[in-house]
């Protein structure tokens, strides 16, 4: 029995909605799948928070790469302020 | 590259510093480079992160800031270079959700293509609230306050709010029927032409909301008499 064989055998039918429209077919997000639940949840709190409880609504005085870091170092440092970048 | 949230992402600083970056960048061309190159850190399953960070901007009371970063999303948006993310098509599930251990084990992601759609960041919280898109759907105050941001945000480059009007009406039309269920679709267009209106961004999205609350409800109703 192949693999698909044994998909077809344990999966329920696919949706028509499959066949429909310009959608792109690509590899699901499995690194992510085991704590997909609580992600979810965390993204959510995230973008429920209010970011500027008590304090004024200045964006100045951020901090910039120095001239000759690449584009790609200067994302890094904006997203390093909230990942852990590995 | 691997990613883990820190325990306390520094919103404020990350916002402050990609204003900053965005502001030392001789030509359009490095803004939006820089803000697609921002996005790859927050790609799959934590692009709302890249949301957030622009909402934080869009929530601020620094109308510079804000112009820019929505002037850098109007050039991304025009070239096709306006970070999206993507969630399954309607209907689907992950199938994560549907077989867990099956998933775990590693046999099935090697013979299974779920089908993704790549969806503005309107149409992406809008989606994720309002349409089956194989996770928890997007709670009703993140989206209150995502959407409303988004479109603060937006709104302060009229050319990125014409433009995303402009964008939201085509994906209201009939020939996304495979990307967005009936519902989305009329969801997507009223945003533009309330925001068009010149409603403010908190009626737009209180309008949104109640509009899905009574839709929901109905369809309870319709299921328990066995439709």
């Amino acid at each position: 029995m192949t693999y698909f064989s044994i998909a077809n055998h344990l999966l329920p039918p696919l949706p028509d909605a499959l066949a429909l429209g310009d959608v792109q077919q690509t590899q699901p997000d499995i690194q992510a799948a085991p704590a997909a639940a609580g992600l979810d949840e965390m993204l959510q709190a995230a973008l429920a928070s209010d970011s500027w409880a008590g304090i004024p609504g200045s964006l100045a005085g951020g901090a910039v790469s120095p001239p000759s870091a690449s584009l790609r170092d200067m994302a890094t440092a904006v997203a390093g302020r909230l990942m852990i970048l590995r | 590259m691997a990613i883990r949230l820190r325990d306390d992402p520094d919103w404020l600083a990350a916002a402050r510093d990609l204003i900053a970056t965005l502001r030392v960048q001789p030509a359009s061309a490095g803004q939006v480079a820089l803000l697609a190159e921002v996005a790859e850190h927050f790609t799959g399953n934590s692009y709302p992160l890249f949301l957030k960070l622009l909402c934080v901007v869009g929530a601020s009371n620094d109308p510079e800031a804000k112009f820019i970063l929505a002037e850098t999303c109007h050039a991304a948006l025009r070239n096709g270079r306006l970070p999206g993310g993507t969630l399954s098509s309607w209907g689907i599930e992950h199938p994560w959700q549907a077989s867990p251990p099956l998933v775990q084990g590693g046999l099935l992601p090697t013979v299974l293509r779920v089908p993704q759609q790549r969806l503005m960041p309107i149409e992406y919280l809008v989606v994720w609230h309002a349409q089956s898109a194989g996770r928890k759907p997007l709670g009703e105050a993140a989206l209150r306050r995502a959407l409303s941001e988004l479109l603060h945000l937006f709104s302060a480059s009229p050319g990125m709010a014409c433009q995303t009007r402009e964008h939201l009406r085509a994906a209201s039309d009939g020939g996304t029927a495979g990307k967005f269920s009936a519902r989305v679709r009329s969801y997507l267009g009223e945003i533009a032409d309330r925001w068009a209106a010149g409603e403010a961004p908190e009626a737009v999205v209180e309008f949104l909301a109640a509009t899905v609350k009574q839709s929901n409800l109905q369809e309870d109703r319709w299921g328990r008499v066995g439709f």
